[in-house]
C-alpha cells in the first residue's frame, strides 16, 4: 500500500518536473553552448590563457553563447572525436593536426567542409596547407604554426673549437665534422630520447623528406605505389645510424624520454638537440638568447624536396553532427580577427596560422628564422602515413635502431610489411588515399 | 658437542637475520630514496643522486600541492575512490546476505558466476564499454566510472561476505526473528553490526584498488580536467619530470594516503587479503 | 540458518548486484564476441568475419605480446621460492619480526605507476642503480636496464617481483601460522634441520596455498601487468616489453583511428587463456575450503 503511494508521489513529481523542463527549455530557446574539444597547452604553454580571452571576447558578442572549451591531453585527444562523431554526440569544434588526423575523419564523414561556412576570401588566410584539402574542399584551418628543426648550442660549439664556416653545419659531411669536434671536447653532440616514442615522429619527418621527390611519396609508398624497402626510402634510418654509431647521440637515448632528452641540451649538456620552434622562447631563457642557434636538418638527401624546410599548422575542425556550425564558423573567424591573431604573437611569442600576420612583428631573430622555413617549408611526412603504419615504423622503429634491434634495412622491411598488412585491414580506406593522392600537386 | 650446536645455531641466526634484513632494506630503499629526493632541490639531485638530503628542502610539497590540476585529480581520485566503494559496499552486503541466509534456485550458479568473474581480465571489457558509454554518454562521468569500478569489486566483496556470514551463529538471528524483525531489519540491527572487521576489510581493499587503477581511468575519463591522480600522473609524468625532486614529492602525496590507511589498519589489510584466499 | 522469506525477495536482494555485473561483465563479455568479427569505424562497422582474428594472429606484434606475458611466468617459481623462505623466516618470529613484515609488504601498497615512475628514473642508464653499482666497482652490471630489449623485460619482471612478493609473503604467512605447532616440534625431535623442516614439514603442509598463490599469479601475469609496462616503458624499447593488454590499449586508444575490431579479438583470446585458468582456480579452491573445515 505505502509503496503504491510512494509511486504515486514519484509520478506527480516527474512530470512537474517535465512540464518545468519545457517551460524552461522554451522560454530559453536562444540559448546555444559551444563545446570545442582542444589540445596545444603542452607544446604551447599559455595557449589556454590566449583560449580564454578569445572565448570572453566571443561570449561577449554572442551573448546568447557560451563556449565550453575542454582541454584533452595527448592520449585522448584523437581517439574520442571520431568515437563521439560516430556516437553523434561530437563537440561543434575539434583541435586537429594535419593531414591524415584530419582527412581519415573527413571521409568517415566526421568533419565539415569550411568552404561553406567561411567566406572564401578570409578562409584562404587561414593556412592549412594542402593536407588539409580534398577534392576542393578545406577541411581545417589553421590556428598557429611553428618551424620545425634543430637547436645548438653556440657557446659549446666555440669552447670546442667548430670553426665559425661550420656553424651550424649545412651538409651531412659538414654535420659529421661537428659532431665529431665536439666529441673529441668531450661534449656530447645530439640529444636525443627514445623512451617515449614521440621523437620517432620528429625524425621520419625532418629525415625521410629529404629523399623524397614530391609530397604525394610518402602516400605512395603506403598505398603501395613505392616501397619502403627501396633503399632509397629507408637511408634515413642509415643517416641516423651512423650518427649513433659513431657515438655522436647521448648513450642513454633509449632510456630517456623526449623532454628528458631535450633537458640535456638546455642544461649545456649536449650541443643540439631536434626541437619545435614553440620551445625557442625558454630555451633562451634558459641558455641566453645569444647563446643559441637554430638550424635545419644537414642535408644529404638525393630527393628534390632535400633543400625544403619543415613546419608545422596546428588547426580546427567543425563537425557536421554540430547544430551551430555557423556560430563555430564565427568562432574560428574570431580567431584569425587582426586583433586574435596578433595577440598569439604578443603574448606568447607563438606565430599564427595567418598570412595577414605581418612577420616583420617577429622581433626574435631565431624565431624569424624559423619564420623563413615556414615560408620555405614543405609537407610534415608524419601526417600523411597512417598511424597502423607510423606508429610501428617510426615510433617504435626509433627505439628499435638504438636498442639494435632492427637494422635500417630491416626497418623498411618492417614498415613494408606494416603496409601491406594496413591496405589489408583497411579497404575501406584504400580509395581515399587515392582519391587524395590524385587532388595533391607539388 | 653443545658448543658446535650452539655456535651453528647462532651461524645459522645471523644468516637468517642477514636475509630479513637485506630483504627488508630492499623493500624500503625505493621508497626511502622517493622520501630523499624528494627533499632535495634539483640542483642537489644532479650533484648526488643518493646522498642524504641536506638542508632539507620543503618546497617540492608546496609546489606539487599549488597546482590546481593536482587538487582536481586528488578530488576526482577521492569522489571515485569513496563513492565506488560505498556503492559496491552495500550492493555486496544485500547480495551476499540475501545468498548466506536465504535460500532460492540458482544459488549455486550465481555464487559461481559470481566468482569466476574474479578472473576475468579488465581488460577485455574495456572496448565494449568504451563504445556503450560513448554511446549512452557516460565517457568522463562519475557515476560511468563507479559503476565500473563497483562492478569490478563486487565480486571478491560477495565472496568475502559470504565466507564471514556463513561463520555468524544462528542463533542470533532466530533470537531477531523472534522480536519481529524484518529481512532488512535483520541485516542492518543484527548482522551489520557484527560485520564490523569484514566489512572495514573490504573498504580497505577496495578502496586500495580503485585508488590505484590506472587503465580504467585511463581508457574512460579522457578529459583533463576529470583524470584521477594515477592517471594525471602518468599522463603528465613527461612534462613536470624536468624536475625529478618535484615528481618525486607529487609521488609521495599520491601515496600518502594508502600508507597511512595501511598503518593504521595493518591488520585489517592483510586479513583481508588473507581472507579473500583462504577461505573458500 | 536460512531466513523464511517469499519466493522473490532473495531476488530483490540479489538485483542490483546482477544489474551491475550483468551491465558491466554480462555485456561486455557477450558485445567483446561481436565486435570481433567486425571492421568497427566508431560504434559499429560491418561484419568481415574472422578476419581480425586473422590480423591479430599475424600481427608480430601480438605474437610478441603474447610470448612476453608467458616469460612472465619465470616469475612464478621465484615468487614462490622467495615467499616460501621469507614467510618461514617471519614464522620463526626472529626480533622484530612484525616490523620486518609491515616493511615487507609496504611494496604492495604503493599504486603501480608510483612504482613504475620511481624504478623508470632508479634504473635509467645514468640511474641511482647504475650510479651505485660503478660506486662498488662493479661497473660490467651497469647496463641499460630498460634501454635494452635485452634486459628490458627482465627489469620488468624485477619491479613486478619487488612489487608482487609481499603479497606471496602474506599468504603464506597467515597459511603457516594456521598449522598445528606439534607438527614442527615433532619434526625438530626427529633432528630435522631447518632446510629439512622446511622440506619436508612445511612445503607439503601449504601445498594449496602455494597452488593458489601460483595459479593467482598466472591470471596476474596474462591480465594485470598492463599498468607496469605502460608506465614503465611502454613496451619498449621496440616490442620488448609488449603485453596482451597493452596491444588491446594501442589498438583501442592509441590512434585517430581506433581498431576496436581487432582489439576485441585481441581480447577474446586473452579472455579465452585466463577461462581455462579459471577452472583450476575453482578447483584449488575447493580443496582450500577442505583444509579449512
Amino acid at each position: 500500500m505505502r509503496s503504491i503511494k510512494l509511486l504515486r508521489v514519484f509520478i506527480c513529481l516527474a512530470i512537474l518536473f517535465s512540464v518545468c523542463g519545457l517551460i524552461y527549455a522554451s522560454d530559453k530557446e536562444e540559448e546555444v553552448t559551444l563545446v570545442f574539444w582542444w589540445w596545444g597547452e603542452t607544446e604551447l604553454q599559455g595557449l589556454t590563457g590566449w583560449l580564454d580571452d578569445t572565448i570572453a571576447i566571443f561570449e561577449e558578442e554572442h551573448p546568447n553563447v557560451t563556449v565550453e572549451a575542454t582541454l584533452l591531453d595527448t592520449l585522448s585527444v584523437f581517439s574520442d572525436f571520431p568515437t563521439a562523431s560516430a556516437a553523434g554526440e561530437p563537440p561543434d569544434l575539434q583541435f586537429a593536426w594535419n593531414g591524415i588526423y584530419v582527412m581519415e575523419w573527413a571521409w568517415l564523414g566526421y568533419v565539415e567542409p569550411l568552404d561553406e561556412w567561411i567566406p572564401k576570401n578570409e578562409l584562404k588566410h587561414m593556412i592549412a596547407t594542402p593536407l588539409s584539402n580534398f577534392k576542393g574542399k578545406q577541411y581545417r584551418a589553421g590556428w598557429y604554426l611553428f618551424g620545425h628543426g634543430w637547436l645548438y648550442n653556440k657557446s659549446l660549439y666555440q669552447k670546442a673549437g667548430v670553426p665559425e664556416s661550420l656553424t651550424p653545419p649545412k651538409t651531412w659531411d659538414e654535420w659529421l665534422e661537428v659532431c665529431q669536434i665536439l666529441k673529441d671536447a668531450g661534449i656530447t653532440p645530439i640529444s636525443l630520447g627514445t623512451q617515449d616514442q614521440l621523437v620517432g615522429d620528429w625524425l621520419i619527418s625532418l629525415f625521410l623528406i629529404q629523399q623524397l621527390d614530391s609530397i604525394r611519396d610518402p602516400i605512395k609508398l603506403c598505398v603501395g605505389e613505392l616501397r619502403w624497402d627501396d633503399p632509397r626510402y629507408y637511408e634515413y634510418w642509415v643517416r641516423i645510424k651512423e650518427l649513433w654509431d659513431k657515438g655522436y647521440i647521448n648513450d642513454d637515448v633509449s632510456s630517456l624520454e623526449l623532454y628528458q632528452a631535450q633537458d640535456l641540451f638546455t642544461k649545456g649538456d649536449a650541443a643540439m638537440t631536434i626541437a619545435v620552434g614553440t620551445i625557442i622562447p625558454a630555451m633562451e631563457k634558459a641558455l641566453g638568447r645569444e647563446n643559441i642557434g637554430v638550424m635545419k636538418t644537414p642535408t644529404f638527401g638525393v630527393g628534390k624536396l632535400a633543400e625544403k624546410d619543415i613546419s608545422y599548422t596546428q588547426g580546427v575542425i567543425i563537425s557536421p553532427g554540430s547544430k551551430h556550425k555557423d556560430l563555430a564558423a564565427e568562432f574560428i573567424r574570431l580567431m584569425h580577427r587582426e586583433d586574435r591573431y596578433n595577440a598569439l604573437w604578443d603574448d606568447l611569442g607563438a606565430i599564427p596560422a595567418d598570412d595577414r600576420f605581418n612577420p616583420n612583428k617577429i622581433d626574435d631573430p631565431l624565431i624569424r628564422e624559423t619564420w623563413n622555413w615556414v615560408e620555405n617549408s614543405t609537407i610534415y611526412v608524419g601526417d600523411t602515413i597512417p598511424w597502423a603504419i607510423l606508429g610501428e615504423a617510426a615510433y617504435v622503429g626509433c627505439q628499435e635502431l638504438f636498442a639494435g634491434m632492427k637494422s635500417p634495412r630491416e626497418l623498411g622491411e618492417k614498415a613494408q610489411r606494416l603496409a601491406e598488412q594496413w591496405r589489408e585491414q583497411n579497404p575501406d580506406m584504400l580509395q581515399n588515399y587515392f582519391d587524395w593522392l590524385e587532388g595533391l600537386s607539388d | 658437542m653443545q658448543n658446535t650446536k650452539l655456535l651453528n645455531y647462532n651461524y645459522g641466526n645471523f644468516f637468517k637475520y642477514l636475509l630479513i634484513i637485506l630483504a627488508s632494506l630492499v623493500c624500503i630503499y625505493p621508497l626511502f630514496w622517493l622520501i630523499t629526493v624528494s627533499l632535495k632541490t634539483q640542483a642537489q639531485y644532479l650533484a648526488s643522486k643518493f646522498s642524504l638530503p641536506w638542508p632539507l628542502y620543503f618546497q617540492n610539497f608546496i609546489s606539487a600541492v599549488d597546482n590546481e590540476k593536482f587538487f582536481l585529480w586528488f578530488m576526482n581520485s577521492g569522489i571515485l575512490t569513496v563513492g565506488s566503494v560505498a556503492l559496491c559496499t552495500i550492493i555486496s552486503l544485500l547480495a551476499a546476505y540475501a545468498i548466506v541466509f536465504m535460500s532460492f534456485r540458482g544459488k549455486q550458479i550465481i555464487m559461481n558466476s559470481i566468482i569466476s568473474l574474479m578472473a576475468v581480465p579488465i581488460v577485455v571489457m574495456i572496448v565494449p564499454l568504451y563504445i556503450l558509454f560513448v554511446r549512452i554518454h557516460l565517457m568522463s562521468t562519475y557515476p560511468g566510472v563507479i559503476l565500473i569500478y563497483s562492478a569490478v569489486c563486487i565480486p571478491f566483496s560477495i565472496y568475502l561476505l559470504t565466507s564471514f556470514f556463513k561463520s555468524l551463529p544462528g542463533e542470533l538471528l532466530e533470537a531477531a526473528i523472534i522480536d519481529g524483525c524484518s529481512n532488512l531489519k535483520v541485516l542492518s540491527k543484527v548482522i551489520i553490526p557484527l560485520s564490523g572487521p569484514p566489512v572495514l576489510t573490504l573498504i580497505i581493499v577496495n578502496a586500495l584498488w580503485v585508488w590505484n587503477d590506472l587503465l580504467i581511468a585511463l581508457v574512460f575519463l579522457p578529459r583533463t580536467d576529470m583524470r584521477t591522480l594515477m592517471v594525471g600522473l602518468t599522463v603528465f609524468k613527461s612534462k613536470f619530470n624536468l624536475d625529478v625532486p618535484l615528481t618525486m614529492a607529487g609521488l609521495l602525496i599520491v601515496s600518502l594516503p594508502m600508507i597511512i590507511i595501511y598503518i593504521i589498519f595493518q591488520r585489517y589489510f592483510i586479513r583481508g587479503l588473507i581472507s579473500g584466499a583462504l577461505k573458500g | 540458518m536460512i531466513l523464511r522469506t517469499k519466493k522473490f525477495t532473495p531476488y530483490i536482494y540479489l538485483f542490483p548486484a546482477i544489474l551491475i555485473l550483468g551491465l558491466i561483465y554480462g555485456y561486455s563479455l557477450v558485445r567483446v564476441f561481436d565486435f570481433s568479427t567486425r571492421r568497427i569505424r566508431g560504434i559499429t562497422g560491418v561484419f568481415i568475419g574472422l578476419d581480425n582474428y586473422k590480423f591479430v594472429i599475424s600481427d608480430p606484434v601480438f605474437r610478441k605480446a603474447v610470448l612476453n606475458n608467458i616469460n612472465l611466468f619465470v616469475l612464478i617459481p621465484i615468487l614462490v621460492f622467495l615467499a616460501i623462505i621469507i614467510s618461514y623466516l617471519l614464522f620463526e618470529q626472529l626480533r622484530g619480526w612484525k616490523v620486518y613484515r609491515g616493511v615487507i609488504f609496504m611494496p604492495y601498497i604503493l599504486p603501480i605507476p608510483v612504482v613504475g615512475v620511481i624504478f623508470g628514473y632508479m634504473f635509467t642508464l645514468h640511474g641511482v642503480v647504475n650510479s651505485f653499482l660503478k660506486l662498488v666497482k662493479l661497473d660490467f652490471l651497469a647496463i641499460d636496464w630498460l634501454g635494452s630489449p635485452k634486459f628490458a623485460l627482465w627489469t620488468l619482471m624485477i619491479i613486478i617481483l619487488w612489487k608482487e612478493l609481499g603479497f606471496g609473503i602474506i599468504l603464506f604467512l597467515a597459511r603457516l601460522m594456521s598449522l598445528e605447532k606439534e607438527i614442527f616440534e615433532s619434526a625438530e625431535i626427529d633432528g630435522a634441520g631447518w632446510w629439512g623442516k622446511l622440506f619436508y614439514v612445511t612445503i607439503p603442509q601449504m601445498r594449496t596455498i602455494i597452488e593458489f598463490f601460483a595459479i593467482i599469479t598466472v591470471i596476474n601475469m596474462l591480465s594485470w601487468v598492463f599498468a607496469y609496462s605502460y608506465t614503465v616503458t611502454l613496451g619498449g624499447p621496440g616490442d620488448a616489453t609488449m603485453v596482451m593488454e597493452l596491444f588491446i590499449f594501442n589498438k583501442l586508444g592509441r590512434s585517430q583511428l581506433p581498431m576496436p575490431g581487432i582489439a576485441s579479438a585481441a581480447s577474446v583470446f586473452l579472455f579465452s587463456g585466463t577461462a581455462v585458468l579459471i577452472f583450476f582456480l575453482f578447483r584449488i579452491r575447493k580443496e582450500i575450503g577442505q583444509e579449512e573445515t
